[in-house]
């Protein structure tokens, strides 16, 4: 068909009233001019005829099907508005999580020129090394060939505005970041280097248009307003766009340029310190790929080897990662993809299950029209109308529950933006549409075409001769109807799995082996790149907080629980499927933390921390077999080459204190060298409530250096509750979806045995009348819902067994599949479902055995 | 091909080709009424034909079709194809 003939038949379908009646004058005019006007013919047939040429037929019928649907639909508004809703339930979680999906990793970011804008990841031949410090970048700027700007971020978490009760995250950017995003203020002006690089410049704040709304009423005299930032004066410059997201995930809503970092910060030596990182990006210069960027920057960090031995090894380079690809390196997107996979494996099975369920009752509905569709047939109507007329009804309530669903995401997305979640946006565009047709499509077919396919095939001309009994009692037992139910149980078999793994894996947090509720946190970590000695301060903070009255005890520690360790190698040989996370610390931090030593001894002030460590007692187990492993030798590096060792001087029991969501994490131990380690916290446990001890350690800190220096005490049991929110999250929404899917799966087997019964009437009056007993009968029509439960169980434990090995070991709170949480899925399922199967079993036996007999 | 060839001399309304078609076929041929306005709607689509009302000798309003230089091109082919074919087939007979 060309295209001036596809014009044609557009052209005729939006002028067809018209073209219609001209034709029916036209035969008129022509019959009139007939000497014999009968030997015309029937206009009617003729005109429709001529018609069918323009090809708009299949749409007359479709409209037609439709409408037919809609009126019998309206005949059941409770089966309608049900299978609507249920639908738009499946459809609307697909389509948020889509979204969300869309929004976060499909969304490309908005930045100015993004295929020559590239983050740096600092790399050795031994993988990821140290972050780039800031003055790396300033000498990456000045002696590099291939970069036409070097655009540097760096975030803190702690910062004072004025006098708001909460501190802010702020993000310090470097003076050129929003020239090289392509940003533009609202309101007055943001960065410049021309500006805020002048000697002298005034200090100068940037604020998002969120915080400009919710937390200064969009004050319209903000712009050039002073502010105090640490209690250091700065001026409000400008406001940036709603739609400014920045170049990662960071939430900052305060932007100061780097350069004055100092200045909000005294005692920061950040321009000169090699220990203060940043995120590096950079802009290539037109024509350069990243590779050749890659190469030439090598030489220049061969250089930096050269002049700075101790900060930077030979042979690191900088790994370019494209904005296109919104920076993603190659673990990042593997990780993407599979927690991607799973939660559209989850979301899908949702929409399955409650597909089925519907599939079952359209069914039902579609044999009951057996008489009229055999009259059809009669008629002349071939199989596929037959089954178009009964897809159409599935394809109504699926365009229903299509529009349902659009407006459930998009409420979710308010909700979730009311509630302060990072603010993502509903948007409709072709990606949100292509995905709202596939999931209705999807949708359509599972709970219409298989249903109308089984019905169709059948010989329905013979319903006309004994009034559809027969293929009726055969529908009632297809394989079809089985398969249905099949995979309703098996889809809430696989939910309950998820949700008993989630479960335990909370419960299991919330049994850590640490007592935290009586622990007090002190965060220092802002003498990163200050001129301060480390070990001068501590101890001058020890001493001081020791001396108060409510201190029981207190250790520093490189990482407090529950906030993580640090990864060691992957993994043991001995112990592959365990991954141990280190922690360095001090002797009193078994005490702190109530972790016992089960054997061997405690670190003491002579143990080399390059040399020594304790590990948890599941690491000794399962590596060793044993608890007497106090002179094993614990490998330091992955490389077996490399010949460096720590000694094992103990084994403390399980904490489960750091890296909690991870279910095979064991823990290693060194001690702490504050002359070698950059950062440390202090815990401290009270004798009675850690509240105390919060003010004191504030103070403590204050007195033991500047006091200008901003420091933070919390509470670890707060630490704790964030992590576990979390988890309970994830576990709630399992555990709801476990249980809704495992409702839509009674709800179909309760469908499945009362329908078969229906059917089976005649024969268990029959049965009745004979002397059967009720519990042979009732365990006759049980067993057709039987054996597809208990395929959709095996189905479902082999699906979900899968599934959590793979998830395993990543970081989504899963556990091992185990006997007890197996055959608790199967104790729910097979009482639930039995019971589903048992009143309407029940109920039949109750029917009135003489009239049954009359009637039939 | 037989609408086309006596709708390109003249415009002409439906009971007009009917009628010449019969007249210049020397009354073999006749075309019904059941086959022409189907036929008549495929060139349309084609865009062989176009059509439009007007008021005929009689004062009677016709909507008459017009071929259009696409159908001029679609006759001719047609032509050509049908003398090759009644050729071949002349040949066949006279020779077999």
């Amino acid at each position: 068909m060309g295209f001036g003939e596809w014009l044609r038949r557009v052209w005729y379908l939006l002028n067809r009233r018209r073209l219609e009646r001209d034709l029916q004058r036209e035969m008129e005019i022509h019959r009139a001019q007939m000497a014999e006007p009968r030997g015309f013919g029937n206009t009617l047939r003729l005109r429709e005829e001529s018609n069918d040429a323009w090809g708009w037929r299949w749409l007359d019928e479709a409209c037609r099907d439709l409408r037919f649907a809609a009126r019998t639909l309206r005949q059941s508004p409770g089966f309608t508005i049900g299978a609507s809703l249920v639908l738009a339930l499946g459809i609307g979680l697909n389509l948020t999580l889509f979204q969300i999906y869309n929004e976060t990793a499909l969304r490309p970011l908005n930045v100015r020129d993004i295929e020559t804008l590239v983050r740096f990841q600092r790399l050795s031949n031994r993988g990821q090394a140290a972050p780039v410090p800031y003055p790396a970048t300033q000498y990456v700027r000045t002696n590099n060939t291939v970069l036409s700007a070097v655009l540097v971020a760096a975030r803190y978490r702690d910062v004072q505005w004025n006098d708001f009760e909460n501190r802010l995250a702020v993000q310090f950017v470097s003076t050129n970041w929003f020239d090289e995003t392509g940003y533009n203020a609202v309101a007055g002006r943001l960065f410049h280097e021309t500006i805020e690089e002048t000697p002298g410049a005034q200090p100068a704040v940037v604020i998002s248009e969120n915080f400009w709304t919710n937390r200064l009423n969009r004050d319209p005299s903000i712009v050039g307003s002073s502010v105090r930032i640490n209690d250091r004066p700065a001026t409000v410059v400008g406001v940036l766009p709603k739609d400014y997201h920045g170049l990662s995930d960071d939430e900052s809503q305060v932007f100061l340029p780097i350069r004055q970092m100092t200045y909000f910060s005294p005692g920061l030596t950040f321009e000169t310190a090699w220990d203060a990182y940043v995120d590096m990006y950079g802009r290539l210069k037109p024509g350069v790929p990243m590779a050749a960027a890659r190469d030439s920057l090598r030489v220049v960090m061969d250089e930096l080897a050269q002049q700075q031995p101790e900060h930077f090894k030979q042979g690191e380079w900088l790994e370019p990662y494209s904005a296109v690809t919104r920076f993603e390196t190659p673990s990042q997107r593997q990780e993407r993809l599979l927690a991607v996979a799973t939660i559209a494996f989850l979301s899908l099975l949702v929409l399955t299950v409650a597909c089925a369920n519907l599939g079952n009752f359209v069914l039902s509905r579609a044999i009951g029209r057996l008489r009229e569709l055999s009259i059809r047939i009669a008629l002349g109507a071939g199989r596929w109308r037959v089954m178009r007329l009964l897809l159409a009804e599935s394809a109504l309530i699926a365009g229903i529950a299509a529009v349902m669903g659009l407006a459930i995401s998009s409420g979710v997305f308010r909700v979730m933006n009311a509630a302060g979640l990072p603010p993502l946006h509903f948007v409709i565009n072709w990606r949100t549409i292509i995905a709202a047709v596939a999931v209705t499509s999807f949708a359509m077919v599972a709970i219409g075409l298989l249903p109308t396919w089984a019905i169709s095939r059948r010989d329905i001309a013979s319903v006309m001769k004994d009034g559809g009994q027969t293929v009726s009692s055969g529908l009632g037992r297809t394989r079809l109807r089985s398969l249905l139910t099949a995979v309703q149980v098996g889809g809430s078999c696989i939910f309950l799995i998820f949700a008993g793994l989630m479960a335990r894996s909370v419960q299991r947090m919330l049994a850590p082996g640490v007592e935290f509720e009586k622990v007090a946190v002190l965060e220092a970590t802002r003498l990163l790149g200050r001129n301060i000695d480390q070990h001068s301060y501590w101890t001058s903070v020890r001493a001081n907080v020791a001396s108060v009255s409510e201190t029981e005890d207190l250790a520093l520690v490189l990482q407090p629980p529950p906030l993580g360790g640090m990864s060691a190698w992957p993994n043991l040989p001995e112990a592959p499927h365990l991954q141990m996370v280190a922690n360095s610390v001090e002797p009193q931090y078994f005490n702190v933390m109530r972790v016992p030593i089960v054997a061997g001894r405690n670190f003491e002030s002579s143990d080399d921390p390059q040399t020594t460590a304790i590990i948890s007692r599941r690491l000794a187990m399962e590596a060793y077999g044993t608890l007497n492993v106090m002179g094993q030798q614990l490998p330091r590096t992955p490389w077996p080459n490399d010949k460096k060792r720590w000694t094992i001087v103990g084994v403390a029991e399980d904490a489960h204190a750091v890296h909690i969501d991870i279910a095979n994490a064991v823990e290693v131990y060194f001690p702490l060298d504050l002359h070698q380690t950059k950062r440390a916290w202090l815990i401290v446990r009270a004798r009675n409530d850690a509240r105390l001890l919060l003010g004191p350690m504030r103070d403590a800190a204050a007195q033991a250096v500047d006091t200008n220096l901003p420091v933070q005490a919390r509470l670890m049991s707060d630490d704790f509750r964030r992590r576990l929110n979390e988890a309970a999250i994830g576990s709630s929404i399992a555990l709801s979806l476990a249980l809704a899917t495992l409702l839509l799966a009674c709800i179909g087997v309760f469908g499945v045995i009362s329908y078969g019964a229906s059917l089976r009437r005649k024969e268990i009056s029959i049965r009745l009348a004979l002397g059967a007993k009720n519990r042979s009968l009732v365990a006759l029509l049980m067993r057709q819902s039987g054996s597809p439960a208990a395929i959709g169980v095996l189905c479902g434990f082999g699906i979900a067994f899968a599934a959590s090995k793979v998830l395993e070991a990543q970081r989504v709170y899963l556990g091992s599949l185990d006997a007890p949480l197996l055959l608790s899925v199967v104790a729910v399922i097979g009482v639930t479902c039995g019971m589903a199967a048992l009143l309407p079993s029940v109920r039949a036996l109750r029917t009135d055995v003489a009239q049954t007999l009359r009637d039939e | 091909m037989l609408i086309l060839r006596v709708v390109s001399t003249r415009p002409l309304h439906g009971y007009a080709i009917a009628q010449q078609i019969h007249i210049l076929s020397r009354e073999q041929l006749s075309v019904e009424e059941g086959s022409l306005y189907p036929a008549l709607q495929k060139l349309l689509l084609k865009g062989w034909l176009k059509a439009e009302w007007t008021t005929s000798e009689t004062g009677r309003e016709v909507r008459e079709y017009r071929i259009t230089p696409g159908g001029r091109k679609q006759l001719d082919a047609e032509l050509a194809e049908y003398r090759r074919m009644s050729k071949a087939i002349d040949a066949l007979l006279d020779n077999a």
